[in-house]
C-alpha cells in the first residue's frame, strides 16, 4: 500500500515539473472542490469572522490548487448529516473553523476537514496567533498547511512578512512590513525619505534600507525586534541594497562614490567594497545569481536600459535579454529571469509596462501581464511565484503572479504608493 | 475522462493516506484529539521608529543665519530649473543656455562662497531603483556642463532623488515634462 502511495506522490508531483516560460500548463486535470464553513460562537463579531473567511478563501484561491466556493457557509462545529456533505455543492473537501479569543487577546481556531465525500473528519487541529492584528497570519498558516495536506507544490511564501517602502509626499517615505495581502501593516520605519527596504536574511527578523534624512545617503541595518538601527554605509548621490546573498553575508549595492552609479558586493563581516560593473552610463538592480557567483543587473550600455549579468571578479558582461527596447528591472531564481520591460518608445503607448519571464535554457519568452504598469518583479523562494508592483487607475497594489497556474492577483494599496519591495 | 477521474482518484488518495509521511505538517488526530500549531512569527515583536530622530543635518536643509538663508533663497528662486527629455541624460540644446546663465549667477559675488547640491529628478515612469540612477545621471550631465561653464567642480555636490520629488503631482505629459529636471540648492 505504501509504495502505491509513494508511486502516487510521484505521478502528481510529475505533473508539477515543468518549463514556467511555456504559457500553456495543464497541471492537474481537475482541482479538488473546497468549501468553507464558519462555525465560530455568535459571540465573536461577525464582521471578524468574515474577514478571516474572506483571507482564507483568498488564500486557498491563490495558492491555485483548489476549486473554492467564494460563498459564506456556516455550521455547527460537529456538524450533521447535512453539513457534513454539502450534496448540492458536489464537494470533494470541507474546511470548518471554529475562531475564539483567549483572555490574553490570543486567537485560536479549530480547523476541521472533511472528506465531503464520506461526510467523515480527516483531520483537525488548533491554531493559535498571539496577537489580534496578525489573524491574517493565522488564515495563512491554515491555507499552507491544507495545501501541504493534498500535496501540492508549497505555498509557504505565504507565510513571509512583505517589506516595502511608500511614497506619502514629496520626499517623503515610510516603510512598511506587511503581509501578502497588505490586509496586516505594520509601519516600521517614518519620517523623511526612506526607500529601498530589503530584507537582510531569511529569519526575516532585520532589514536593511536607505535613508536620505542625514548629510549623504545612508544604507542602515535595523532590528525587526528592538528597533534599533545600525549604519552600514554612506555614500555620495545615490545609495541602493538590491540583494543579500543566501548566507545574509554579502550584500549588492548600487552607489556612486564617483558621482558614477556601479554595483558593487559589500562584504558585512569584513567591511569590504568589491566593485562588480564599471560602465560610465547607468548600472543598478544587482541580484545574485549563480549560487551567488554572478550578478544580473539592469544596464544602459547598448543605448537603453537591459539585462546582463558578470561573473563577480571579472570583466566579461553577457547581454541576458534580446527582447524589448527597455527592461528596467530584473529579478532571477534558477534558471529563470523575469523583468519589466516598457511596451513604446514613448509614454503614451496604451500598453505601457509588463513583465516577462525568460529561461536561460530556452528562448522563450512568455509575457505575465497585459494592463497597467507592472514593475519591479521579486521571485519567491520558489521559481513558481513572482511578486510585483502594479500601477492601475492611479493605485498601486501588491501583485502576485502564480506562474504555474498562469493566474495573477492584485492587493491595492489604500493610501500612498508603492516605491520598492522585498519578500 | 478516464484521465479526470483517475487524477481526482490520485488526489484523494494522496490526500487520505499520505498524511503521515509528513509529520511536520500532519494534521490527522488517530485518537480523535487535535494538535495544536502556532502561527506567530519568529519576528513576533514588530518595532517601530522615527527616522528623522537622526543627530545627522538633513540633506535638503542647511544650516544658515536668517541673512545667509535669505540670500540662498534669492539664489535658488533665480536659477534655472534644468529638464530631459524622457529617458535621457544628456543636456538638451535648449537647456545649454539656462546652464550657461545659472553658472553665471553661482559664480557671482553673492554666490560664489556657498557650495553647490544638484539634485537630479526623475518622472514616474519605470523602476524606481532605474529612475535613482536615472536622476543621478542628470545630475552628473549638469555639474559637468557647470564647471565647463567656470563653476568650480569642488563647489558641486550631486543627489538624486529619482521619482520621489515631483514638482507636479498630476499624471500627464505636462507634469512629467516638468518632473524630468535637476533643481540646485546652496548650502552655506
Amino acid at each position: 500500500m505504501i509504495k502505491k502511495l509513494l508511486v502516487c506522490v510521484a505521478l502528481v508531483s510529475s505533473l508539477f515539473a515543468y518549463d514556467a516560460t511555456v504559457e500553456i500548463v495543464k497541471k492537474m486535470d481537475k482541482l479538488p472542490k473546497i468549501a468553507l464553513q464558519d462555525a465560530s460562537s455568535s459571540d465573536i463579531s461577525q464582521s471578524f469572522r468574515k474577514k478571516f473567511f474572506k483571507i482564507l478563501v483568498g488564500d486557498l484561491r491563490v495558492s491555485s490548487h483548489f476549486d473554492v466556493v467564494d460563498e459564506y457557509l456556516t455550521s455547527s462545529y460537529d456538524g450533521n448529516l447535512e453539513e457534513n456533505f454539502l450534496n448540492e455543492l458536489k464537494l470533494d473537501l470541507i474546511l470548518r473553523f471554529n475562531i475564539d479569543f483567549e483572555d490574553d487577546g490570543t486567537i485560536i481556531a479549530k480547523v476541521k476537514l472533511l472528506n465531503a465525500k464520506s461526510g467523515q473528519v480527516d483531520t483537525q487541529k488548533i491554531y493559535k496567533i498571539s496577537k489580534q492584528n496578525r489573524y491574517p497570519f493565522l488564515a495563512h498558516k491554515i491555507a499552507v498547511e491544507l495545501n501541504n495536506k493534498i500535496g501540492a507544490p508549497s505555498v509557504k511564501w505565504m507565510e513571509q512578512f512583505v517589506i516595502f517602502s511608500k511614497y506619502t509626499d514629496s520626499k517623503k517615505s515610510e516603510i512598511v512590513i506587511a503581509d501578502y495581502t497588505l490586509s496586516f501593516q505594520k509601519t516600521v520605519v517614518k519620517g523623511g525619505l526612506n526607500i529601498f527596504p530589503k530584507w537582510a536574511n531569511k529569519a526575516q527578523n532585520a532589514f536593511y534600507y536607505t535613508s536620505y534624512n542625514g548629510a549623504k545617503p545612508t544604507l542602515y541595518r535595523v532590528d525587526v525586534r528592538s528597533g534599533k538601527r545600525k549604519r552600514m554605509l554612506t555614500g555620495d548621490g545615490m545609495l541602493v541594497c538590491s540583494d543579500v546573498s543566501s548566507d545574509g553575508n554579502k550584500l549588492i549595492v548600487t552607489m556612486a562614490p564617483n558621482d558614477q552609479a556601479d554595483i558593487y558586493v559589500y562584504d558585512i563581516n569584513k567591511k569590504e567594497l568589491e566593485k562588480v560593473t564599471s560602465y560610465s552610463g547607468i548600472d543598478v538592480n544587482g541580484g545574485f545569481i549563480d549560487n551567488d557567483k554572478r550578478v544580473v543587473f539592469v544596464s544602459d550600455r547598448l543605448g537603453y536600459p537591459n539585462i546582463f549579468a558578470q561573473k563577480i571578479g571579472s570583466k566579461s558582461v553577457e547581454q541576458m535579454v534580446y527582447h524589448g527596447r527597455n527592461n528596467n528591472s530584473v529579478s532571477a531564481f534558477d534558471n529563470y529571469i523575469v523583468y519589466s520591460s516598457r511596451e513604446k518608445s514613448s509614454e503614451f503607448g496604451r500598453k505601457t509596462f509588463n513583465l516577462y519571464l525568460i529561461s536561460t535554457k530556452t528562448d522563450y519568452i512568455r509575457q505575465l501581464t497585459a494592463t497597467g504598469k507592472n514593475l519591479y518583479p521579486r521571485f519567491a523562494d520558489d521559481s513558481e511565484t513572482i511578486m510585483f508592483i502594479k500601477y492601475y487607475n492611479n493605485q498601486s497594489a501588491l501583485g502576485v503572479i502564480r506562474l504555474n497556474a498562469n493566474k495573477s492577483y492584485h492587493f491595492p494599496l489604500k493610501v500612498g504608493k508603492i516605491q520598492s519591495i522585498d519578500w | 475522462m478516464k484521465l479526470l477521474l483517475a487524477s481526482l482518484t490520485l488526489a484523494m488518495l494522496i490526500f487520505t493516506g499520505c498524511s503521515q509521511k509528513n509529520p511536520d505538517v500532519d494534521m490527522t488526530s488517530k485518537d480523535g484529539k487535535s494538535t495544536e500549531v502556532s502561527a506567530d512569527k519568529k519576528a513576533d515583536d514588530i518595532s517601530g521608529m522615527d527616522s528623522t530622530n537622526s543627530t545627522s543635518t538633513d540633506m535638503s536643509k542647511g544650516t544658515a543665519t536668517n541673512s545667509v538663508a535669505k540670500a540662498i533663497a534669492t539664489l535658488e528662486n533665480s536659477v534655472n530649473k534644468i529638464y530631459f527629455d524622457f529617458d535621457k541624460y544628456d543636456i538638451r540644446p535648449d537647456m545649454e543656455s539656462k546652464i550657461k546663465e545659472n553658472a553665471r549667477l553661482l559664480n557671482a559675488m553673492n554666490a560664489k562662497d556657498f557650495s553647490i547640491k544638484v539634485e537630479g529628478n526623475s518622472d514616474e515612469w519605470g523602476t524606481d531603483e532605474y529612475n535613482y540612477a536615472l536622476g543621478l545621471k542628470r545630475a552628473k550631465s549638469v555639474k559637468e556642463s557647470l564647471i565647463s561653464f567656470g563653476v568650480n567642480k569642488e563647489r558641486i555636490m550631486i543627489v538624486s532623488f529619482g521619482e520621489s520629488n515631483p514638482e507636479c503631482k498630476a499624471s500627464n505629459k505636462a507634469c512629467w515634462d516638468k518632473n524630468r529636471r535637476a533643481e540646485f540648492k546652496l548650502l552655506p
